[in-house]
């Protein structure tokens, strides 16, 4: 297995440094050109009879949102709890686009701060709320007009390359499941936590739009988890590590229209991984969101939004593993930046 | 010392008069006497209306404009050889003033928004009570004396109007029912720009330009001691603040429907005696109030005015032994008030009302109804005439 895994590995950084295809960092463009066009999109504004400017595209991916939403999360032991939901969003993409052509290289860079959501009144055990929040999350998409990647012989030879390159990563995630457990010999139920120290994935785009929003990413990567159990409370914690070394997989499929008022983002993965507890498990997640733009007032937007999710955290600390699922419906009200 | 009665038998309808808006020249007569003169040609005639610029009985005539020219004695003998015609006239008179053939102008139109008032009332008073109304104490022997401060500023730039309220109050005897209010502010707006524009994206994106005509408000201090229904209670709303929508209002926002929705919080004392021991006494409470307002002046001249208020109060008290429950408010007030006469311009008016109450205590777990009259005079001062210039088409942004 981890044969398998460094030899993949390998084939991966092999593609990724080599010739075009190389996922090095963007050059910065010079003299700001290449860069995505400014924020004053005039294509972005229509005019009403009155001669009022207003706004009739967005980007969905650069905007600041406040959500709020019912979900109905399973409970972990046969029935669900509906739930009020808020959350925050802070996301922002750029784009830089170098040369012409045939030779026409585009990044896209995706950034998520600080985003999450809690169910404030819902309360697993204790005081503290379930809930599900993410420091930073990027995604990076290099598309290229003809990919191809070089071998390094004498001569080199280049050969064509049918997939977009990228990046995946998440840093510091914590996870309050609304399920609480209880450790063996202890007798009281207690919330827990689920950090996702860091997780990244390396990724491969066969659909290659070049499309802001568009992708299919297949990724493989690492992750790094802790799991945080009380025992009997969080003030004296036991930790179970969890670690993928290369061993997740991934899929991210994300659409929007030409004028960013549909979004589509389902993700999925799944990540055996080597535990503190000297023992392989098994940890897999998955979410589907989409998120619609129905009115702008004042030119920001506001959106309703459907997301189901799925998590299977396993087995940890005596604790037993547990299925997470949730569905929510609710709306945001964004304030775009671009 | 003048007095106006209103409708005034004393206009001087039939005696031409010089118009505020043309010039004015003062020239002085034979008599050594300074007149106001006003020609224009009629029928290829000159005709000059002459109007003294003093009161018959002597001294100044007031509310006249400052002349245009001065000139002199000559020039009155020059119009009248000239061939002008001299018709005898009074002065000019601003707007919401008239003027008696003595020369003196005196006020016919009132903003009773704009006003210090003392009044006097009969209070007859009625209280449910096991399902009849029956005395509180002596229903037809309630007085009442009452006074208020009324500021009101219609902002032309601002197509917006400002009402506030001070030391705002009635108190009746011999029972001594105190009802005051300390501040009260509202807000409301005839705004044609947009507040907002929203944008829908069913179909083809289209744009709606909105101007909710809305405004706000706020309220410090309202005391209610010893209501009809509850002798023994007091009641201080420390604070409330509410928006306002404001369905209809006339083009100067003087006339208006309003609706408004907020959240006070006050205390309140079951005995109202137990506040000797302190204001660490009573029971703090929180919650949503609600108002509907209809506010008419009937014709141009605000000497006949119209307010109904309906209003809603569900306090939630907070701690004390009845912490987490709550009462059911209503009030219901309509009232009349019309101008009848002024002195020196300060105008005396007639005013009847209508109210009722039905108030809730969960302390005692008890509702009473009670329902009161009231006919009275009030005595205003300083009310200016009241205001028509228009708008302007837009707001300042």
């Amino acid at each position: 297995m981890i044969r398998r895994a460094l030899s993949l590995l390998a084939v991966v950084v092999l593609l990724l440094i080599s010739g075009r295809a190389a996922a090095e960092p963007p050059p910065p463009p010079a003299d700001g050109a290449g860069e995505d066009p400014p924020a004053e999109d005039e294509s972005a504004y229509r005019m009403s009879e009155s001669g009022h400017r207003y706004r009739a595209r967005f980007d969905p991916a650069s905007r600041v949102s406040l959500t709020s939403g019912l979900t109905v999360v399973h409970d972990g032991e046969g029935s669900a709890v509906a739930a009020f939901e808020v959350g925050f969003r802070f996301g922002y993409r750029k784009l830089y686009s170098f040369g012409a052509g045939e030779g026409r290289v585009i990044w896209q860079v995706d950034h998520q701060l600080t985003s999450g959501t809690v169910r404030p009144f819902v309360r697993p055990a204790g005081g503290v709320p379930s809930l599900d929040a993410t420091l930073y999350r990027t995604t990076l998409l290099r598309h290229s007009e003809s990919p191809s990647i070089v071998l390094p012989m004498s001569p080199p030879m280049t050969i064509a390359f049918p997939f977009d390159v990228g990046l995946d990563a998440e840093l510091g995630r914590v996870n309050v499941p609304i399920t609480p457990v209880t450790l063996p010999g202890f007798g009281k139920k207690q919330p827990w936590v689920h950090i996702g120290v860091v997780r990244t994935s390396f990724t491969l785009d066969p659909w290659r739009t070049g499309q802001p929003g568009r992708s299919l990413a297949l990724g493989v990567g690492v992750r790094y988890d802790v799991d945080v159990y009380p025992a009997p409370t969080l003030d004296t914690p036991r930790f179970v590590h969890r670690i993928a070394p290369l061993t997740s997989g991934s899929v991210r499929f994300r659409y929007q229209t030409d004028d960013g008022l549909l979004m589509l983002d389902a993700f999925g993965e799944a990540a055996p991984h080597w535990t503190s507890e000297n023992q392989w498990a098994f940890l897999a997640n998955g979410t589907v969101r989409l998120d619609r733009t129905l009115i702008a007032i004042n030119d920001r937007p506001i959106s309703a939004f459907a997301e189901v999710g799925y998590k299977y955290l396993p087995e940890g600390a005596g604790a037993p593993a547990l299925h997470d699922v949730h569905g929510t419906l609710g709306v945001a009200a964004s304030l775009s930046l671009k | 010392m003048a007095l106006a009665v209103f409708p005034a038998a004393a206009r001087a309808d039939a005696v031409p008069q010089l118009a505020w808006d043309k010039p004015v020249r003062c020239l002085t007569n034979d008599d050594g006497k300074v007149v106001r003169v006003q020609c224009e040609t009629r029928d290829k005639e000159l005709v000059c209306l002459v109007a003294p610029n003093e009161a018959t009985q002597g001294g100044e005539i007031g509310h006249t404009k400052e002349c245009d020219t001065i000139e002199p004695s000559e020039a009155l003998k020059k119009l009248v050889k000239d061939g002008a015609k001299m018709v005898p006239a009074i002065a000019e008179t601003p707007h919401g003033y008239a003027r008696a053939s003595t020369g003196r102008a005196y006020q016919v139109k009132f903003d009773l928004l704009n006003r210090i008032f003392l009044g006097a009332s009969w209070v007859p008073t009625f209280q449910l009570s096991e399902k009849a109304f029956t005395s509180p104490e002596a229903p037809f022997g309630r007085g009442q004396a009452e006074m208020g401060i009324h500021i009101s500023v219609l902002s032309h730039k601002g197509r917006s109007r400002h009402d506030i309220r001070i030391l705002e109050g009635t108190a009746t005897f011999a029972d001594l029912e105190l009802r005051g209010l300390l501040f009260a502010y509202d807000y409301q707006h005839l705004h044609r720009r947009p507040a907002f524009w929203l944008t829908s994206f069913f179909g083809h994106p289209r744009l709606y330009e909105v101007a909710p005509p809305l405004g706000w408000g706020f309220r410090i201090l309202r005391v209610n001691d010893r209501p009809p229904a509850f002798k023994s209670t007091l009641d201080m709303e420390f604070a409330e603040a509410h928006l306002a929508w404001n369905p209809w209002q006339s083009e100067d926002l003087y006339n208006h429907l309003r609706i408004e929705a907020g959240l006070d919080f006050g205390k309140f004392w079951e005995d109202r005696t137990e506040i000797a021991k302190g204001t660490g006494s009573g029971v703090w409470y929180a919650g949503f109030d609600a108002e509907a307002k209809l506010r008419v002046s009937l014709g141009d001249s605000g000497l006949h005015n119209v307010n109904v208020d309906l209003g809603y109060a569900r306090p939630t008290y907070l701690d004390g032994p009845k912490a987490g429950s709550g009462a059911n408010n209503i009030t219901l007030k309509a009232s009349y008030e019309g101008i009848f006469a002024a002195i020196n311009d300060q105008p005396l008016s007639f005013r009847v009302s209508a109210e009722g109450a039905s108030r809730e205590d969960p302390f005692a777990d008890v509702r009473n109804l009670e329902v009161r009259a009231t006919a009275g005079v009030r005595l205003s001062f300083w009310a200016p005439p009241r205001v028509f210039e228009p708008l302007p088409e837009f707001e300042d942004p």
